[in-house]
């Protein structure tokens, strides 16, 4: 079952001038009633590789882990869009941060357990990008999915699956953790990008690298940096690209 | 200016200790605080004794002088009945202070149909209370009445001054009176100004410029224009809602519909103060007698619905406190299971409507997010959605919070703190929220172990996550950097050593060794 998301209302886009538009993107953003014409905000390493970008009420599979699905959200929830966890119990706040996610206005539902499909629609009504990790036992009937993806097509909410699902825009998937800073007994993990494919909605496969987090804040490193063990045993990046 | 009357109970504290003391008002008795004389009765004062003399000098002019202590809540505790007598009598009643009540004059003296006849009505509704000797003054405003009552003798205990005969009253009174302090009356006294008929002739102008706008508000009272209201005390309504169940109740669902109809109840009163409760105190009592209370705070304010999901979550934390994980929020002592038989509801935090008014185009995206998360919650718990609260701490664990919706963080560490120890570099994307034993091993096969400096006793080379699961090779690792938390504290201490591990399929873990083994803490996935 493959669901088309609405066309995009070009003549509206092509009469205005971009600054209204933009303004206009962003009430849409704030208004869960609106026709979701606009699309979701993107990173630059992620959007090269789905140039359609991410758009509001559509459904999008992100398989490959915590770090991927944190750079999918991590634009749109700088842009101060609310932002839902489902189904996470693990997720660690400080990676979050540093990925440029806000988190006041980031909620996470840890261990939805059995309830994870209706609290996942009560969501929908709120929320501007959901992260939903279904529990592994989950099946979903087509007709539930059906009224589930209208219901997301109508509050213009995002959804992001870490899970088989059908119907989906585009599939993102890590292929490889590329870490840098590590060697063996020495060294610290410094730098963590993702090798990511993207298979858009024609089937067509990109892929690219992906950054994730910048190291944590200076001041923080520099407490560590003045111990003077640590100093002598860090080689210096080191690149380690294991592929999966 | 308005007529004021003024009900004086002489020597309010010397009653209100001898009752609360049991002692003899009649006899020599002296009220002590910060050591010297706060108050005596009569025979003290006719003995010598005054207000401001030290302890050991009242007694020395007074030996038969029984001493206790002035406590201020005997006082105003001893005073609420007579202030509720006077309220039976007449409504706005100004508590001055315990002792003295001020009430306006004119309901009262249309109402008894003269001034005199006002006063004794008033009188004789304390006198029936119980108190020996009330006097009652009436005049143009508050300071003079009272001035009037404290003017009254034993023989004649009421007495109404015409508003033609204010300025003539007070001129000859001191000047001590009105004087905002003691420095004050006694500089005024140096510059010859002695009575409050001298104050009140001098130039305003002139009294503004050396006593300040204090300075002016005591000439105006010495003048017999009491700026001074009648302000009619409030008595705060109460809120408290209380649901009694004759038979004890002993499931969540059973007494959550109970609730409702007194939940509703709870709310409809508020708002009929304009008032919404942002806090509110449930208070759970069982058969046996025993009390559970927990204070709920919501981001917005309770509807009634939302109180009675509060007690079916606190009876549901109630019920499950014999398993682990129990709520430390709550505050049992002896827990059995049994019955409830009474809730009550007190509000906390009471708020005006004002402030929580939602804007002409609704309250914005926000209230939607909050009915959403609200809903999730009633159907998971208080525990099941929240948000993160960053911290300070060595271990990720310790550096991050989930706070419940609606929930006020809990006190934290502070994170701008330098935590030496704490982990560098990129933040692991999953913190475990138990951690998880997993086998270490080096090339050979053996389980690395730590030895007392630290160091390892091999290079890591598998993780075995579960016992069933083929290893993963490692192929990078950092550490182990060792961590010591709290040596000071034999019960809080934790040594271990961390070491970052990459494995094959290129996920990065974080595991922490210590005398049990290796755990992992976090994962970088």
């Amino acid at each position: 079952m493959t669901l088309l998301a609405p066309a995009p209302r070009l003549g509206a886009a092509v009469r205005t001038p971009p600054n209204v538009a933009e303004l206009q993107a962003r009430i849409n953003g704030m208004q869960a009633s609106a026709p979701p014409s606009s699309s979701v905000p993107l990173r630059a390493d992620l959007a090269r590789l789905l140039p359609a970008g991410i758009r509001q009420g559509a459904m999008y599979q992100v398989r490959g882990g915590t770090s991927l699905m944190t750079a999918v959200l991590a634009d749109a929830s700088a842009a101060g869009r609310w932002v839902a966890w489902l189904g996470w119990p693990d997720v660690g706040a400080e990676a979050l941060e540093a990925a440029g996610l806000r988190l006041d206005r980031t909620a996470l539902i840890p261990q939805p357990g059995t309830h994870w499909l209706s609290a996942l629609s009560s969501l929908a009504d709120a929320m501007s990008v959901l992260a939903v990790r279904p529990p592994r036992s989950a099946r979903v009937a087509p007709a539930e999915l059906a009224r589930l993806a209208g219901r997301l097509r109508e509050r213009g909410t995002t959804l992001l699956v870490d899970a088989e699902w059908t119907g989906v825009q585009a599939q993102f998937r890590l292929d490889a953790h590329v870490w840098s800073g590590i060697g063996r007994g020495a060294g610290v993990l410094m730098d963590h990008r993702l090798r990511v494919s993207v298979r858009d909605h024609s089937g067509r496969v990109r892929s690219g690298l992906v950054g994730v987090t910048e190291p944590l804040s200076a001041s923080v490193s520099r407490t560590e940096r003045s111990r003077p063990d640590l100093e002598r045993t860090t080689l210096g990046p080191v690149s380690w690209a294991v592929s999966a | 200016m308005t007529r004021a009357l003024v009900v004086w109970v002489p020597d309010w504290p010397i009653v209100a200790a001898a009752t609360e003391l049991a002692l003899d008002a009649r006899a020599p008795l002296a009220l002590i605080h910060r050591g010297v004389v706060f108050a005596c009765s009569a025979a003290a004062r006719s003995a010598g004794v005054v207000r401001g003399l030290s302890q050991r000098e009242a007694q020395y002019r007074c030996p038969t002088l029984t001493v206790a202590r002035y406590d201020e809540s005997t006082d105003a505790r001893r005073f609420e009945p007579c202030v509720r007598a006077l309220e039976a009598a007449v409504p706005g009643v100004h508590l001055v202070r315990p002792g003295l009540l001020a009430v306006r004059a004119r309901g009262p003296v249309r109402y008894f149909g003269g001034e005199l006849e006002a006063a004794q009505a008033l009188r004789s509704s304390l006198l029936e209370h119980g108190l020996a000797d009330v006097r009652v003054g009436l005049a143009s405003g508050v300071f003079t009445a009272e001035q009037v009552a404290r003017s009254t003798s034993v023989l004649e205990p009421v007495r109404v001054l015409p508003a033609t005969e204010t300025a003539a009253f007070l001129a000859p009174l001191p000047v001590g009176l009105v004087s905002p302090d003691e420095r004050t009356a006694t500089l005024l006294r140096r510059l010859g100004v002695h009575t409050l008929g001298q104050f009140a002739a001098l130039p305003r102008d002139d009294i503004r410029r050396r006593f300040g706008a204090a300075g002016v508000w005591a000439a105006e009272q010495a003048a017999g224009n009491d700026p001074a209201r009648v302000v009619p005390r409030e008595v705060p309504p109460e809120f408290t809602v209380e649901f009694t169940s004759d038979t004890p109740l002993e499931r969540s669902d059973e007494i959550a519909f109970s609730m409702r109809e007194h939940a509703d109840r709870f709310d409809a009163q508020l708002r009929a103060k304009r008032l919404v409760c942002t806090a509110v105190r449930v208070e759970l009592d069982d058969e046996h007698g025993a009390s559970h209370g927990r204070v709920w705070l919501h981001p917005r304010w309770f509807t009634a619905a939302d109180l009675v999901d509060r007690v079916r979550w606190q009876l549901d934390g109630l019920f499950r406190l014999q398993q682990p994980g129990a709520d430390p929020r709550l505050e049992v002592e002896e827990f059995q299971r049994a019955g409830i038989v009474r809730v009550r509801l007190i509000p906390e935090r009471a708020e005006s409507t004002a402030h929580h008014e939602s804007g002409l185009w609704g309250g914005g995206p926000d209230q939607r997010v909050h009915h959403a998360l609200s809903r999730v919650q009633s159907m998971l718990g208080p525990e099941g959605v929240g948000t993160f609260e960053l911290a300070g701490g060595r271990t990720p664990a310790d550096r991050q919070v989930f706070v419940p919706w609606g929930d006020a963080p809990p006190p934290q560490t502070r994170r701008d703190q330098p935590w030496p120890g704490a982990l560098t570099g990129v933040p692991p994307a999953s913190v475990l929220q138990q951690a998880e034993p997993v086998v270490l091993c080096d090339a050979q096969g053996a389980g690395i172990r730590i030895d007392a400096r630290g160091t390892l006793s091999g290079e890591p080379a598998q993780l075995h996550l579960a016992p069933g699961e083929a290893p993963r090779a490692i192929t990078a690792w950092a550490g182990p950097w060792p961590l010591h938390e709290r040596w000071w504290d034999a019960a809080a201490a934790h040594a271990c050593v961390r070491c970052q591990l990459v494995d094959a399929s290129g996920e990065a873990w974080l595991v922490v060794g210590d005398e049990q083994g290796w755990r992992v803490e976090a994962r970088y996935d």
